[in-house]
């Protein structure tokens, strides 16, 4: 839209809300349309509004929405993380494993955050300070890590879990909300306050507006760089550690795939896959939306081969809208 | 009337990029509040020797003084520490962010109390200093709280040098400001120039347009393969004298 081209004459005063941008704003969009959809999923079936399929679609998207905070960074600041699915796997086993050497739970779940340290440090190195291309690099990493995974679970799912730990993720402490949903809201309106409001988050907005602008700017771009990928890698590890305390065990082919479906839902909330454009909230939304559609599929029988003809089809439409909205605005 | 102070001066410049020689000991100054105009075909080396300038390159030999003080940049951060801003032609702008944010990008203002504690910007004393800033410039600027991707060129050029007078810069260096403009935009940059002299910087821009530079230049040097030509002094676009000399140096 050409907003400004109408008024370029006034002086530059804020004059007030800008509600017309409000309005075209991706989180109000996909606000509306999960409104929608939630309307139309309750006329569709009398279960969607019943406490047990609610509560299972906030804790089965909880994961998903972890790993997108951390994606919503990387793709903000201008890169991609592909490895984001491999990293929840390769944590969740690290913490088996560390179940298995009698480790404490403080230390497990410190071992599978290390692990996504790991992971972060080297995708963020590679691509921040050798230079290497973000989305060859992480689908190398995700490749590996994967083997990983499988190399040190045997392939075999462990399950040696301590109770204690499964009752960390499955309980409830707060108001009986479910602790996995309030750690995931507490992690999305932490993250989003503080990319929009903190001096250092904020700069990953900078960094993927423009490198050269904010390297001029006198932002240390590589590790600042190098640090988004950190913090997404160790927020898929979190996940990781959600998926081992839920399911109580960890499979070696854990979140398979999960980074497309997440990266597909933080596009949806409103990310731009060239970078500078995003939010946490976008992309929660994004992700929220998305289960949503999956859930009516599943409630009326459709057959789980359709998500992915649903997902694409929402990607798609939510690309196509920006570009229509975006028409005329200069690249 | 005291003679004016030099801001800039720099003496016998030499830069070599390989085997090539681009600087062959060029001598500049730069008085205060001064408008100087930069000219030369091309590959005569002015983009070069506002790099040295600007920390960008590292003259071979040669010094570089500012206010008299003798000074060596590593790096355009020193430079800038040393109030010489400049505004490149890509203009290094974050099309995906607000006026506010872009003159303020790496110096956000931290607020008060809790704020402070938890690193929190202040938006509306950014936006309220950028608003002051930019609505100093001789270019309206639609809206602070808009992303600059919608602008024209002339209102980017605006967002730029509002930067550099926000910071408290002294020199202010324009390479080619008006190359990608038409005629409405060009005459805007040539507004915002004088703006800049009337916030007492000084500043050297390079352009080809010898109307141009007669318009809002004092004085002008001139470039010749990696030399300098000679330097003449401008008053307004009548002056035909001062024009004819300039072209005479050009050829
Ligand atoms: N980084 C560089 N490496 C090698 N040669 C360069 C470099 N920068 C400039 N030159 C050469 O130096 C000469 C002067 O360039 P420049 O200063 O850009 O001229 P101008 O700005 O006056 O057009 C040109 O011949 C150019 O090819
Ligand atoms: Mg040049």
């Amino acid at each position: 839209m050409t907003l400004s081209q109408t008024n370029t004459d006034r002086l530059g005063d804020a004059g007030g809300f800008d509600f017309k941008r409000l309005l075209l704003s991706r989180e109000l969009i996909v606000g509306v349309m999960i409104l929608i959809t939630a309307i139309a999923a309750t006329m569709l079936s009398p279960y969607f509004l019943t406490a047990a399929n609610i509560k299972n679609v906030v804790i089965g998207m909880s994961i998903e929405m972890i790993v997108a905070i951390g994606l919503t960074i990387v793709l903000l600041s201008g890169g991609i993380d592909l490895s984001v699915g491999s990293v929840v796997a390769l944590s969740a086993v690290v913490i088996a494993l560390a179940f298995n050497a009698g480790l404490s739970i403080p230390i497990a779940i410190a071992a599978g955050l290390c692990a996504g340290v790991v992971v972060g440090v080297v995708n963020g190195y590679l691509i921040a300070y050798v230079g290497l291309n973000p989305l060859i690099t992480t689908l190398g990493t995700m490749t590996i890590f994967r083997s990983a995974v499988y190399i040190l679970s045997g392939g075999y799912a462990m399950s040696s879990i301590p109770g204690s730990f499964k009752a960390l993720a499955n309980g409830d402490l707060l108001f009986g909300l479910p602790n996995l949903v309030v750690l995931v809201v507490v992690l999305i309106v932490l993250f989003h306050m503080a990319m929009w409001q903190n001096v250092w988050f904020r700069k990953f907005a900078f960094l993927g507006g423009s490198e050269m602008a904010a390297l001029r700017a006198g932002i240390n771009v590589k590790r600042l760089k190098l640090m988004g990928y950190v913090i997404c890698s160790v927020l898929a590890a979190l996940g990781g550690v959600v998926v081992v305390a839920r399911l109580g065990s960890a499979f070696p082919n854990t979140a398979t795939g999960m980074e497309l479906r997440v990266i597909t839902a933080v596009i949806v909330g409103g990310c731009s896959i060239y970078g500078g454009r995003g939010t946490v909230l976008g992309a929660a939304l994004g992700v929220l939306f998305l289960a949503l559609v999956n859930n009516i599929l599943v409630l009326n029988a459709v057959s789980v081969y359709w998500q992915g003809v649903a997902s694409g089809c929402v990607l798609i439409l939510a690309v196509l809208s920006d570009a229509i909205i975006n028409r005329g605005k200069r690249s | 009337m005291t003679a004016p102070n030099k801001v800039v001066e720099m003496t016998g410049i030499e830069k070599r990029f390989g085997p090539v020689e681009v600087l062959r000991g060029v001598d500049f100054e730069l008085y205060e509040n001064e408008v100087l105009a930069l000219l030369g075909d091309n590959g005569a080396g002015k983009s070069t020797l506002i790099k040295t300038l600007s920390g960008y390159y590292q003259p071979d030999a040669g010094q570089i003084r500012i206010g008299g003080q003798a000074v060596s940049f590593g790096t355009p951060h020193e430079a800038r520490d040393h109030g010489i801003e400049t505004i490149y032609q890509d203009l290094a702008l974050f099309d995906n962010l607000d006026v506010a944010a872009n003159v303020f990008a790496g110096k956000e203002k931290v607020g008060g109390g809790w704020r402070k504690m938890l690193g929190f910007v202040d938006r509306n004393a950014m936006r309220n200093e950028a608003r002051e800033a930019v609505s100093q410039m001789a270019i309206n600027i639609p809206r602070i709280d808009q992303e600059v991707s919608a602008f024209s060129g002339g209102q980017r050029q605006c967002v730029a040098i509002a930067k550099s007078v926000m910071w408290g810069r002294k020199v202010v260096i324009m390479d080619e400001p008006t190359a990608a403009l038409g005629v409405r935009e060009t005459g805007k940059v040539l507004d915002l120039i004088r703006t800049l002299k009337s916030h007492n910087l000084s500043v050297i821009v390079i352009m080809h347009n010898i109307e141009h530079v007669m318009e809002v230049a004092e004085r002008a040097i001139v470039m010749r393969s990696g030399t300098r030509r000679g330097t003449v002094n401008l008053n307004g676009p009548q002056d035909r004298e001062s024009h004819d000399e300039i072209v005479k140096m050009l050829m």
